[in-house]
């Protein structure tokens, strides 16, 4: 069930399709013409960074391995991010998780795939590729070893809304929010508001955060999972087993200043389980909110306190 | 024959001056191997730190650099408005109005 949402008053609310996920963008009703730009934006990074195209230069670079391969900056510098969130997390952010992803079943966009999956019998092996990609700045190459391929995943995304915002932004928008997936992040105020009050998780009747500036991203496991055999798997592994994360955690929401972060971090936390993702957090000054399969929830940091309507 | 006291007192400065003599170059010989020495040594590391520097990938050509932060320093990249409350919103009279956007579950 869709959640009821409403636009800020003088504000315009844009709704498309890319990179997998419905992009929403709100902007004020007098700039309503720089959806465009965001558009084209998305359709772009999409066309680069996508998994699931085969004509996109990711596929093509996942298909060159073992030879440098000059790439477009886009390219380089989402690889770069997602090498550079691999090495502050010891790895627990891993953008080389492709091929576990494909043992898993998750070969094509989960709209696309079927749901019930057969059973594998290919043994899982945990990540870390992402140690021996070599990138030369310089010369804008990329040389990954044999048997890595690349999933930039929900860190496209992110970096994709950070990268609307800062074009609305930089072309005169004075306010504006972009949410693709999970990853979302404002700009400015609404007029005559003191926040962006903002909906968290999938639940139409869950926790509303009153945003004022920065990024929240949000990950679990409620909308992307399947059936191989008997096993149930979902898209978020833990790098250390190949396998989906199996913990006590259903979804995990972070706010940071930037999406691309937020994703980086709500995937490590996920992927940690409750007690080390907490001190993740904590330790990197973010906050967060947690939320167990059973439904209770914890939160970490600057998380605003809720107030429970009916107690009032 | 027999020496003269003058010829022996001759003799031993011969033989000091030749001693001296010889002190000196062993010195001068020991200064200059030493020198051979520890300029090998130094050619040897260098080398190896010219070799080691070409072959680190981590500063020119190599995988993302560690001494860029990735995570933010500052804590104030995001804020939450204190003076309202985050809400779960229910139906009633009093009920906030609508959310303006959702961050679901990618």
């Amino acid at each position: 069930m869709s959640p009821e949402l409403a636009a800020p008053s003088a504000m315009g609310t844009h709704r498309f399709t890319a990179m997998g996920s419905e992009v929403h963008v709100l902007l004020p009703s007098d700039r309503g013409d720089a959806i465009t730009r965001v558009r084209e934006l998305f359709a772009e990074w999409e066309k680069t960074l996508s998994r699931f195209l085969p004509e996109s230069e990711l596929s093509q670079l996942n298909g060159r391995m073992g030879q440098p391969v000059v790439v477009t900056p886009l390219l380089f510098e989402a690889i770069w991010a997602g090498v550079a969130a691999a090495r502050a997390t010891d790895g627990i952010f891993d953008p080389t998780l492709l091929p576990q992803l494909r043992r898993i079943g998750y070969s094509d966009s989960f709209d696309r795939m079927p749901h019930s999956l057969a059973a594998t019998d290919e043994v899982p092996r945990g990540g870390g590729d992402w140690r021996r990609i070599v990138l030369d700045r310089n010369l804008r190459t990329v040389v990954l070893p044999p048997g890595c391929a690349i999933d930039l995943g929900g860190i496209a995304k992110g970096m994709a809304a950070d990268a609307a915002i800062g074009l609305l932004s930089e072309g005169g928008v004075r306010a504006a929010l972009v949410s693709a997936g999970g990853d979302l992040r404002v700009h400015g105020l609404p007029p005559a508001a003191r926040a962006w009050r903002v909906l968290v998780g999938n639940d139409p009747s869950g926790e509303v955060v009153p945003l004022v500036r920065g990024a929240l991203a949000t990950s679990g496991i409620t909308r992307r999972h399947w059936l191989q055999g008997e096993a149930r798997r979902h898209h978020l592994l833990d790098p250390r087993t190949g396998d989906p994360a199996a913990n006590e955690l259903r979804e995990v929401t972070v706010a940071a200043s930037t999406c691309e972060v937020a994703d980086v971090a709500a995937t490590v936390c996920f992927a940690l389980g409750a007690q080390l993702g907490r001190k993740f957090l904590t330790s990197r000054r973010l906050a967060g909110r947690l939320t167990h399969e059973d439904g209770t929830t914890l939160t970490v940091g600057p998380w605003p306190p809720v107030r429970l309507l009916d107690a009032a | 024959m027999n020496a003269t006291p003058d010829s022996r007192a001759l003799r031993r400065r011969r033989q000091n001056a030749r001693l001296a003599l010889l002190k000196r170059r062993t010195a001068v010989a020991s200064a200059l191997g030493f020198a051979a020495l520890f300029g090998l040594v130094t050619q040897h590391v260098v080398k190896g730190a010219s070799a080691g520097t070409a072959a680190a990938p981590s500063r020119r050509s190599g995988t993302a650099s560690s001494s860029v932060p990735f995570f933010d320093a500052n804590p104030s990249g995001f804020a939450f408005d204190e003076g309202s409350e985050s809400a779960q919103p229910q139906s009633g009279a009093s009920s906030p109005p609508p959310p303006v956007a959702q961050t679901s579950v990618s």
